[in-house]
């Protein structure tokens, strides 16, 4: 079946082909400009929440408890994926199951003696009471406690 | 019927084909450039994060001992965080293990000098992190940082210094 371009009238075809290659790439620049933004968004999230980055945070935020000099609460949820954590020997492992075929696992270090194993958890509260660091499930309560609250992704 | 090498297409072939190829070729090109951002942008987060890990361990670590109760004035229980004690300074001076004792990131050594800039002393002491029970990198990097401080010398005297801490280390492999 033979087919051809509309004709227009006054206009010739290499003319109508350069107006459709335009139009194509301005169609073509307007999805990109609007992907763009939701693909960084997926980009970021995917950075936020990797077993990567919540170790090094944890293990930070572990640490500088230590700074306090009362007893304090901090509460960091950094995803709604569940984690696996264990420290032992100054050593923080985080270890998450994305899907079912991905398992992600990383480990960071810290600068205190703390041994704790926490499992299927999305939410983490550490607590300094006294000279005692724990990440217990569900946190806990401690009169007079300074909390802090970090959300991640 | 016509014969098939009678049929005339004419010139529908240029028509088409090269808004198709140029077409196919933004497609691809698009592709491209998705799959690259993609993976260098990924891959640039998690570098700077490893890139960091030295200075980051530094800084958390001076903030711990500017409120260990190792170095630091304390009354009744309660810590004068970033206030040292002049007693206590000349007690790591000589033998740094209380602080050291469990304080410091594995398979890292950490090096505190503490300047009386008032009466111009100084206290120089360090001490090693534990062995690593995961793998760490071959290659040690190094930072330092300073933070101002106070040195309690009695009840009645209080001189201005500061804090200079090194943190060497090797890096989770």
């Amino acid at each position: 079946m033979h087919r051809s371009w509309p004709a227009v009238k006054g206009v010739s075809e290499p003319t109508t082909n350069t107006l459709l290659i335009v139009g194509g790439l301005f169609i073509l620049i307007a999805l990109v400009a609007t992907i763009f933004p939701v693909f960084l968004d997926i980009l970021k999230t995917a950075a936020l929440d990797s077993a990567d980055l919540v170790a090094k945070e944890l293990s930070e935020l572990v640490t500088v408890s230590a700074a306090a000099t009362g007893d304090m609460q901090i509460t960091y949820n950094p995803s709604n994926l569940k984690y696996d954590v264990d420290i032992k020997d100054r050593i923080l492992q985080v270890d998450v199951q994305r899907t079912p075929d991905s398992h992600e696992s990383s480990a960071a270090k810290i600068a205190v003696d703390v041994e704790d194993s926490i499992q299927k958890v999305s939410t983490f509260n550490v607590i300094k009471s006294g000279n005692e660091i724990s990440i217990p499930v569900g946190g806990n309560n401690i009169k007079k406690i300074s909390q802090i609250s970090i959300q991640g992704s | 019927m016509k014969k098939l090498s009678e049929i005339k297409f004419g010139r529908k072939g240029v028509e088409f084909g090269i808004p198709m190829v140029i077409f196919t070729v933004l497609s691809l090109a698009l592709v491209v450039i998705f799959a690259y951002l993609f993976y260098f942008q990924f891959f640039n987060i998690k570098t700077t994060v490893n890139e960091a890990d030295v200075q980051r361990h530094a800084y958390t670590l001076a903030n711990v001992v500017l409120s260990s109760n190792k170095i630091v004035y304390d009354n009744e229980g309660k810590i004068y965080r970033g206030i040292f004690d002049k007693t206590k300074l000349d007690s790591l001076n000589s033998n740094a293990g209380p602080l050291f004792s469990n304080l410091g990131y594995p398979a890292s050594s950490t090096q505190i000098t503490v300047e009386d800039l008032d009466s111009d002393t100084k206290w120089s002491f360090g001490g090693d992190g534990p062995q690593s029970s995961v793998p760490i990198q071959a290659q040690q990097k190094t930072y330092q940082v300073v933070f101002p401080i106070t040195i309690r010398i009695s009840v009645t005297e209080i001189h201005a210094g500061k804090m200079t801490l090194q943190l060497t280390e090797k890096s989770l492999a």
